[in-house]
């Protein structure tokens, strides 16, 4: 019997709060705090969810790693580990926004003059997410590398984590993920067309698209043995992880939700459950016609039409690469509170998908919750969470 | 062209790819051929791809876009190719992979960083079969900024993978058994880092 993965430390910073305490708040008064772009200059008008009140402790490193650090020290506090120099201790993060030098000055400099100064380059070059977080904890491990999987990274890099824990190449594992607003991701969305105008409305009949957002979830994963002998007796476990490709198409999902229906089933044989045991899913639900569409389906499907679900895109936005991580922070927060807020933006059904998120603040009954992330590029992955 | 080439058909699938997919997936499909493995292997094979820069030139001709015709009228296709799991879509969907499928960045070891990570799926059963490889494309804006930091560098593009399993089929080419790495190309980057800072 392998032995218990436990989540020991969670971080989080979102537009609904700049840590896991201020985002409950937010859930529960249905607080949403988008608005028009201030983070750089744009024509487009669509909003956005900004952090807000955060400048981070590094003013020469990208937002995405201060976003992270935020993060990262309220889950560390959270897991009363300040000091993880007895431990053997990986490193698994995703983003999309750090692993790119799209910094347009530089970028605007070479192409004018052929040559650029260099200060973009080096903070590039310092800001592969899991090797920048490795630095700054004075932490040296070879388990340590940014997953860029797109809009499921920071799911997949907890995936990573729980397999590194069980194949005991680490004592912990700091896993999740961090992305910033940037105009270069926000241009290219809104090209893509999938991008509302308005608030969006996740799973709605009416949804016309997702709102970008920004942040960092991080999870502190431990084995149980280890947290019990520093004398912590934790309360949420990781009990699966299921990943899974569409092998269909570049942009859109699977039209049947292949990949995501074989994600679900491998998580859930995993954790060793039967799918009318769980709780309650934190959805991907981005608001998009064909992710809700495809993702509302399978949900059905799997679990039945009476599952509590909900998206939480409707207080954060789309945050990309930090969305798993801080959607598995927000699971385990809702586990350990008895309940969901209500999925916010939803009120009329859609029939095309058959199944309605939850509409008000919801009590949860039940041991076990599901977070389920959809990437661009087909990749499908899932994770279970357990207060057992 | 060899008009008997057995990728043949990838060609036209995958005409609008960059270069940097382009190379990833014929690599990945080459390793797959190579393997002998049937297509029902298709159905649960792993594929991971580790990466240093990921299609950084893509990034860039974005950015020209984003400066010649503005925020509202840059090429979705452009974007779309540039984010760094473009690769592993094109492989996964072109070879009708299945399994779970990962894409890492790594400047100093991304290579390694895969092949343990496959080692970790091999042993957890979470694939039989794992498409591992790494992939990198020359861009000159990126030997720019190497070139001014680390001459001894020299900065090339490529694609190699391999197809890894527990099972005894996989004794074709031998075993890994002991995974290190040499810190050279890790001081490369690192080095990289410090001399440009000693620059400025």
């Amino acid at each position: 019997m392998p032995e218990n993965i436990a989540i020991t430390g969670l971080g989080a910073i979102s537009a609904c709060g700049n840590n896991a305490e201020e985002s409950l708040e937010s859930f529960a008064l249905g607080r949403r705090n988008a608005g028009k772009v201030t983070l750089f200059k744009t024509e487009l008008p669509y909003s956005v969810f900004e952090v807000k009140n955060f400048l981070g402790k590094d003013t020469a490193a990208m937002r995405t790693l201060n976003l992270a650090f935020q993060a990262l020290e309220e889950a560390i506090r959270d897991a009363n580990l300040e000091d993880l120099s007895e431990y053997r201790v990986g490193i698994c993060l995703g983003t999309t926004v750090a692993s790119q030098l799209n910094d347009m000055d530089f970028y605007k400099s070479y192409r004018e003059k052929g040559s650029a100064p260099l200060d973009a380059a080096k903070r590039f070059l310092n800001s592969n997410l899991a090797q920048a977080v490795a630095g700054f904890l004075k932490i040296k491990t070879k388990f340590c590398f940014t997953v860029v999987n797109a809009c499921s990274s920071g799911t997949d890099a907890i995936g990573v984590g729980l397999s590194w824990l069980r194949n005991d190449y680490c004592d912990i594992v700091i896993a999740g993920g961090a992305d910033e607003l940037n105009r270069v991701p926000f241009d290219g969305f809104v090209s893509l067309g999938v991008v509302s105008r308005s608030l969006c409305l996740p799973f709605d009949r009416e949804r016309s698209g997702l709102n970008l957002g920004e942040g960092a979830g991080i999870v502190i994963l431990e084995k149980e043995s280890s947290a019990l002998r520093r004398g912590r007796k934790p309360d949420l476990f990781l009990k699966g992880y299921g990943s899974a490709a569409d092998g269909y198409h570049l942009t859109a999902p699977h039209p049947e939700g292949r990949g995501l229906d074989k994600a679900l089933k491998i998580a859930l044989s995993e954790a060793g459950i039967k799918p009318s045991e769980v709780a309650f899913v934190n959805a991907h639900g981005t608001a998009t016609k064909d992710n809700d569409r495809v993702e509302g389906r399978v949900l059905k499907k799997v679990f039945g039409p009476e599952l509590k679900f909900l998206s939480t895109k409707g207080f954060t936005g789309h945050t990309l690469g930090a969305a798993g991580g801080l959607e598995a922070v927000f699971s385990a927060l809702a586990l350990r509170q008895g309940w969901i807020p209500k999925s916010i933006g939803f009120s009329e059904e859609d029939n095309e998908i058959g199944i309605a998120p939850v509409r008000q603040k919801t009590e949860i009954k039940g041991s076990y919750a599901v977070s389920t992330s959809l990437a661009f590029g087909g990749n499908n992955s899932a994770l279970v969470i357990s207060n057992n | 062209m060899d008009k008997n080439r057995k990728d043949k058909p990838l060609l036209k699938d995958i005409r609008r790819a960059d270069d940097l997919s382009k190379m990833a997936v014929f690599a990945a499909y080459d390793a797959f051929v190579d393997s002998g493995l049937n297509e029902d292997a298709k159905n649960d094979l792993g594929l991971i791809l580790g990466t240093a820069f990921g299609p950084h030139p893509t990034t860039f001709r974005f950015l020209d876009e984003i400066l010649n015709y503005g925020d509202a009228n840059v090429s979705p296709t452009l974007f779309s190719h540039s984010v760094h799991n473009a690769a592993n879509a094109y492989i996964s969907s072109n070879l009708a992979i299945h399994g779970p499928t990962l894409t890492l960045t790594d400047f100093n070891k991304p290579f390694y960083q895969a092949l343990l990570l496959a080692e970790s799926w091999l042993n957890e059963s979470r694939s039989e079969n794992i498409l591992v490889g790494s992939v990198e494309q020359y861009g000159k804006e990126m030997e720019y900024i190497l070139s001014g930091a680390a001459p001894e560098l020299r900065f090339k593009e490529g694609s190699a993978f391999f197809l890894v399993s527990l099972k005894d089929y996989a004794k074709k080419y031998g075993f890994i058994d002991v995974l290190t790495y040499r810190d050279k190309f890790a001081s490369g980057f690192n080095l990289a880092a410090s001399l440009l800072e000693d620059k400025r």
